[in-house]
């Protein structure tokens, strides 16, 4: 072997095993945030996400998290960067949550810890992740009717959190001293911490057994390659100008739907998603940050290139987001913003999904459901403690894909896969409430070749003696949409019960106070359909029957196919095909 | 008297077997799909051959039968259960579907998703409440229940499970609803989760109870061929089975919990991995084992394995308490590929044992990391599972020519060295994951090569991690079935009892635990255990009140007292700051489930030195003879080495033909195994039946030369 090919080959093996490793460390951080944090939004739900960033602030590794954190982390590690330059030191650590100057919005706190080798600054480990609550006028912090981001919680830009390995104290208790649960935002902003320094010292490994320099020029090759692949996968794609819209219901003031504008300009590998059509930014708060909208960008033009791309700074660079300010998508402060990482960024990808379905149809999925549903908060009548929770389970289904079901409750789209639903019986235990139902919806999915997953009913029954609830989200006027002649799914729809009456919750509503015994139910959206509904197997029409996802009269109606109940005895399953109709 | 283990996994079945004076013969004979116990029959006749006996002989002389299988596993992964019904809460059945909405890789919007075991047609609501303290809010409704076992009758189910909310706080509905449906679907197979696994978290008891019915069918009717086979054989006493936990219970005990059973093969190697521990005089073991598609991992610290209170199986919650074996995709199998941007990545796609690997000559055509260790030398050909399977250079190498080589500009010997090393970075990864993320040095330990694809990676990662040895024991090949034949019969009892430190009252932790231990050792008395024999361990899972995931805590002591609270609130929080970075010193804690072990306690195991050591009688086996090959496992090239064998001993695995210590680079081939010794390490043949590579100078400055070496690489 050469000399000149032997080196090639040792730095194809470096590149592997040193993305790997890094992976292996973004994963162990994720895990150690996940066992020991409090909020139940993070620790239980698993709304965070942890990851590896390079000197320069670009992501190099991220394994946990949900998407739309994708590239938050990176944005907080340039602020940091921005404000404390030269002056970071081993042993510091950085504390942002300002959505205009490096967050996504306020209760999403990021942790950021450099790390040093040799003098020299090599990585930072960073971790965000929802807390709770962050303050503002309304506890859980989703204000439906914050004008300003003041009345959202508490601003923080980066601060040193951590000065030369010690806490920093007065910055600690000044923000938690603005929280509703200062205790428990204090022991997770600890377990933040805990995570990055298990994340430092594993990277301080790596650097001693392979040398600064190795790691420093191999993480360097890994980004490139990683641009080099997104470029090659945009290249495959058709040329050209594609336009998609997706609308927001409202924000709460206005009773017009905010319009998302999404241009995809494909030229060559190179790839622009221009927001120059949508809205002006609006009074409540479903305007997005930059950050938050730009990894909408990101993620959605990503889920199309392929699984196999890696996510990271090196493929971010191959998609550019131009977002015009004083937009919908990149307000001026103080534009209250909190929704944002549910909706709009839900309906930002979609809009890029919906201009990109005419170019890659197959690889584009059918509307996902909306996130809607209330925090609800408290004194606990077991413990006298106060508590502040969000309904996490009723979440929406997913939109259905060519020769692929939408999966129940994988909505929003912006949250796939990364979010963890709760187990009833967990919350019970937590909250004061008892859970009256927790099932899929009939005729809520999305019609089509292949149909959405079902949507949700959930109940819950309060029982401590002054509940209050929050209305958050949306899609209670835009369903999910259908794409190739599928069908879109099922609104969501919320209803307040109480002993006399049924009242319809609309999807922003201030907190009110309720009364014991109480309840709130809540039918989530079913994902869209994909191609038509007169195109399913009738067998799967028949399994759908069965299942009591489909009813007799919706798969007459839309699917064509007649379904009888032949078996005398109600109480046995005896569905069968008639005949089809189409 | 003899002790028999039978290991059957997807592929061969294993066999050990251990004569009172400690003598071992070793057995590998493939699997019989079609018809498992008749298989079993077949394999033990063989081995009674090995002992000059005749099956009856042979069973007559045998004081205990130890199995292991993967029937329950792979019928899971096949989707060959039986149809099954789940009974819940009114207005909850979707809890299995729902999956708690996580994804694995959240990335690809077409990943499959785990198979769901029963259909909604099949999942049925029935009316009836409990509250989160056990108490009843709606009455069980009897009427609407009959209802029910209308519609499971008329669908032909084969089995039930029935999962309740709060269930693990006051299992009376479950219990009532189940005998009402076993008085009336006599020959359905009925199963609650109260009795499987009584744990807060609805999901994953569901799942686990879920498992239960659809397997425990299958898994029965086997062993009930199988006792009756045996039986007619003259073999009269119980056949007992390992339990994920490690532990071993009788047959009659899993014909209702197969679920127990999902990791009964790999549970052998982790105690084969403690008595290794023993033997050795080393407590602390990574015990490594690489398949075809996975690498698994297990750490003996302090001479035991760890427990996990649940774990996750084919992609399904199973909350029962398991031995912690961590897989990877990264097997014999793995597939290399490059991308478009040049990045070679080796697995997690495994190209599994059918095609296989190109070089297994079945249709394959993607290079695997066998395809890679074949062209750079480290494979004989001739040599591979005894001379069963002949390998095909030539497909390998157009393999490895094509979808690696040429996209990346190297030479296909450069190619497969970059395949080989990969491979071997990531399951040191795996080992590095497992230990440090305990808080554990693996500079501590040293690395145990189970089965036989792994001794050819064993001493090079024990070099990279910095492990104090490689040791490669003689029984490697059948490693998990020896195990087994030291496995001690053992109850895992598990419960969620809610007790915190704002109102600790020892006396209900006491009565919960008595009443554990009455349920425990009633099992082990009827198993004919004295109580001289039998030991007990305690584990608490706990958390801080306001936090979502317990920490395992051993709290030193059997019964509470006054000062109890204080010694286990010190120990939580010590293993808090272990485990996560930071404690919390006067946080109000919870002890969430209470986990009992009651165990016979361990034999003294006879371990079989090498004079011992004898083994497969197999027929059209190759013989392995010592010589030389050129072999390339570094950027340095082509070298020749060494090869020993086992020459002329078909059925006397042992070191005959091997001297007593072999200088790297060398390679050491046996009819299941080859392994590899790096240069710069030394093999030497431990009197005790196993090979130890060490390097020859493990010091620091040796290190630091060789980082100092790699800086400079980089340099250029």
């Amino acid at each position: 072997m050469s000399p000149e090919t032997g080196i090639r080959t040792e730095r194809v093996i470096l590149q592997a095993v040193i993305a790997n490793r890094l992976d292996s460390i973004a994963g162990e951080m994720g895990l150690v945030l996940e066992r020991s944090a409090r909020s139940p939004i993070f620790a239980e739900a698993c709304d965070f996400a942890c990851g590896i960033c390079n000197a320069r602030g670009e992501l190099v590794s991220q394994l946990s998290g949900i998407p739309i954190l994708a590239t938050a982390g990176s944005f907080s590690v340039q602020a940091v960067l921005e404000r404390y330059g030269d002056t970071i030191a081993d042993g510091d650590a950085f504390i942002v949550n300002d959505p205009y100057y490096g967050g996504n919005h306020l209760p999403d706190i990021g942790i950021i810890t450099p790390v040093f080798a040799g003098g020299e600054l090599l990585f930072f480990c960073v971790s965000r992740a929802h807390h709770g609550d962050i303050g503002g006028s309304a506890a859980g912090s989703y204000n439906p009717k914050a004008t300003e981001i003041f009345q959202e919680g508490l601003r923080i830009p980066p601060l040193r959190l951590v000065n030369r390995g010690v806490m920093v104290e007065e910055v600690l208790d000044l923000i938690t001293y603005n929280t509703r649960n200062p205790g428990m935002l204090r022991s997770d902003l600890l377990a933040q911490t805990g995570a990055n320094r298990i994340g430092r010292r594993r990277l301080l490994e790596m650097i001693e057994q392979y040398s600064a320099g190795v790691v420093y020029r191999t993480v360097g090759e890994i980004l490139d390659q990683a641009e080099k692949l997104a470029r090659e996968r945009i290249a495959t794609l058709p040329e050209g100008i594609f336009t998609g819209v997706e609308l927001v219901d409202d924000d709460g003031f206005q009773e017009e739907p905010i319009r998302i504008e999404a241009r995809v300009i494909k030229k060559g590998d190179s790839l622009t998603v221009d927001f120059s059509g949508t809205d002006s930014q609006v009074k409540g708060f479903v305007n997005t940050s930059i950050v938050t909208t730009t990894t909408a960008a990101c993620i959605a033009v990503l889920w199309v290139l392929g699984p196999d791309v890696p996510r990271n700074g090196g493929a971010f660079r191959a998609i550019a987001v131009n977002a015009p300010k004083g937009s919908l998508v990149n307000p001026l402060p103080p534009a209250p913003v909190t929704l944002s990482t549910l909706t709009p960024a839900g309906e930002v990808i979609a809009a890029i999904f919906k201009a990109l379905a005419a170019a890659a149809p197959e690889r584009i999925p059918a509307g996902f459901g909306r996130y809607c549903g209330p925090s609800f908060y408290g004194v606990d009548p077991r413990t006298e403690r106060f508590y502040v929770g969000f309904a996490f389970c009723a979440l929406g289904s997913g939109g259905a894909m060519d020769g692929l079901d939408g999966s129940p409750y994988m909505a929003p789209i912006s949250n796939y896969g990364g979010v963890r639903t709760p187990n009833i019986e967990s919350n019970e235990v937590q909250y004061p409430h008892i859970t009256l139902c927790h099932e899929m919806e009939p005729d809520t999915a999305g019609p089509g070749r292949y149909r959405g997953g079902p949507g949700i009913r959930y109940a819950i029954r309060f029982y401590d003696p002054k509940p209050g609830i929050a209305m958050f989200g949306d899609g209670m006027k835009i369903p999910p949409y259908g794409l190739k002649g599928g069908e879109p799914g099922s609104l969501n729809r919320a209803f307040l019960c109480t002993r006399e009456e049924e009242i319809p919750l609309q999807s922003k509503e201030s907190p009110r106070q309720l009364q014991p015994g109480d309840s709130v139910m809540l039918v989530s959206s079913g994902g869209g359909g994909w191609g038509s509904p007169l195109e399913r197997d009738p067998e799967l029409v028949l399994q759908d029957v069965q299942d009591g996802i489909v009813s007799v009269e919706a798969a007459g109606r839309i699917y064509g196919v007649v379904i009888g109940n032949s078996g005398g005895d109600p109480r046995v399953n005896h569905f069968s095909i008639t005949s089809v109709n189409r | 008297m003899y002790r028999v283990a039978i290991d059957t996994g997807g592929t061969f079945t294993d066999i050990a077997a251990v004569s009172e004076s400690g003598q071992m013969m070793m057995l590998k004979s493939p699997t019989d799909r079609e018809n498992p116990a008749q298989g079993i029959i077949l394999a033990l006749a063989e081995m009674a051959g090995c002992w000059g006996l005749d099956l009856a002989t042979f069973l007559e002389e045998t004081e205990q039968i130890i199995h292991g299988t993967t029937l329950a596993l792979n019928a899971l992964l096949e989707g060959q259960g039986s149809r099954t019904a789940l009974l819940t809460t009114e207005g909850f059945r979707d809890a299995l579907e729902i999956r708690r909405s996580r994804r694995d890789n959240q990335w690809d919007l077409r990943a499959p998703v785990p198979r769901l075991l029963v259909p909604r047609c099949l999942r049925l609501g029935v009316r009836e409440r409990l509250d989160y303290r056990g108490e009843v809010v709606i009455p069980l409704d009897r009427e609407q229940l009959e209802e029910t076992i209308a519609r499971l009758r008329a669908e032909g189910v084969e089995s039930a499970a029935v999962c309740f909310l709060f269930s693990f706080q006051n299992p009376a509905h479950e219990q009532a609803a189940a005998e009402a449906l076993r008085e009336a679907l006599p020959g359905v197979f009925i199963t609650t989760s109260a009795e499987v696994s009584p744990r807060i978290r609805e999901y994953e008891r569901t799942s686990t109870v879920v498992l239960n019915a659809y397997l425990t069918p299958v898994l029965a009717a086997y062993l009930n061929i199988l006792e009756e086979k045996l039986a007619a054989y003259g073999w009269h006493r119980p056949l007992y089975l390992m339990l994920n936990s490690g532990g071993l219970t009788d047959a009659g005990t899993v014909k209702n919990f197969a679920v127990k059973t999902l990791l009964s093969g790999p549970a052998g190697g982790a105690q084969g991995g403690q008595a290794l521990a023993q033997e050795l005089q080393n407590p602390d073991l990574v015990v490594a084992d690489m398949g075809g598609t996975s690498f698994d991992v297990t750490l003996v610290v302090n001479g035991k394995c760890r427990q996990v209170p649940e774990a996750e199986l084919a992609g399904h919650p199973v909350t029962l308490p398991m031995t912690d074996i961590r897989s990877i995709g990264a097997g014999g199998g793995s597939v290399a590929s490059v991308d478009e941007s040049g990045r070679l990545m080796v697995g997690p796609r495994s190209a599994g044992s059918v095609p296989g690997p190109a070089c297994y000559g079945r249709g394959g055509t993607e290079p695997t990391v066998t395809d890679a260790a074949l062209l750079l030398g480290l494979l004989n050909p001739e040599g591979f599972l005894g001379g069963r399977l002949r390998l095909d250079y030539d497909r390998a190498f157009a393999a490895v020519r094509d979808r690696v080589a040429v996209p990346l500009g190297l030479d296909t010997a450069e190619a497969a060295l970059a395949i080989y090393r990969i491979a071997a970075a990531r399951m040191a990864d795996a080992i590095r994951l497992v230990t440090v993320q305990q808080g554990l040095d693996p500079r501590r330990f040293a690395l145990v090569a189970a089965g036989g694809a792994f001794p050819l990676f064993a001493g090079l990662i024990a070099g990279e991690l910095e492990m104090r040895e490689a040791v490669i024991p003689l029984q490697g090949p059948v490693f998990c079935a020896w195990g087994m034949l030291g496995a001690a019969r053992q109850l895992d009892l598990s419960r969620t009892c809610l007790i915190s430190s704002d109102s600790f009252d020892w006396g209900t932790l006491n009565a919960l635990v008595g009443d554990m231990l009455v349920q425990g050792n009633a099992d082990l008395h009827r198993y004919g255990v004295s109580g001289a024999e039998r030991e007990t361990e305690l584990t608490l899972e706990m958390k801080y009140l306001d936090q979502h995931h317990e920490i395992s805590i051993n709290p030193g002591e059997l019964k509470f007292g006054l000062s109890s609270a204080e010694k286990i609130n010190n120990a939580f929080h010590e293993r808090h700051r272990e485990l996560f970075g930071y404690d919390e010193p006067g946080k109000p804690w919870e002890i969430v489930n209470v986990r009992v072990v009651c165990r016979e306690k361990g034999r003294d195991y006879v371990y079989p030195g090498l004079s011992h050591l004898t083994g497969d009688n197999g027929v059209e086996q190759y013989y392995p003879t010592a010589g030389s090959r050129e072999v390339m496992v570094d950027p340095a090239g082509w070298q020749a080495v060494k090869v020993y064998g086992a020459a002329g001993l078909p059925r006397v695995v042992s070191g005959s033909g091997l001297p007593s210590e072999a200088p790297g680079p060398a390679l050491l081939e046996f009819p299941y195994t080859t392994v590899l010794v790096p240069a710069g390490f030394t093999a030497s043949l431990g009197a005790q039946g196993y090979i130890s590579l060490r390097r020859e100078t493990n010091n620091l400055n040796n290190r630091e030369t060789n980082n100092a070496n790699k800086g400079e690489e980089g340099g250029q």
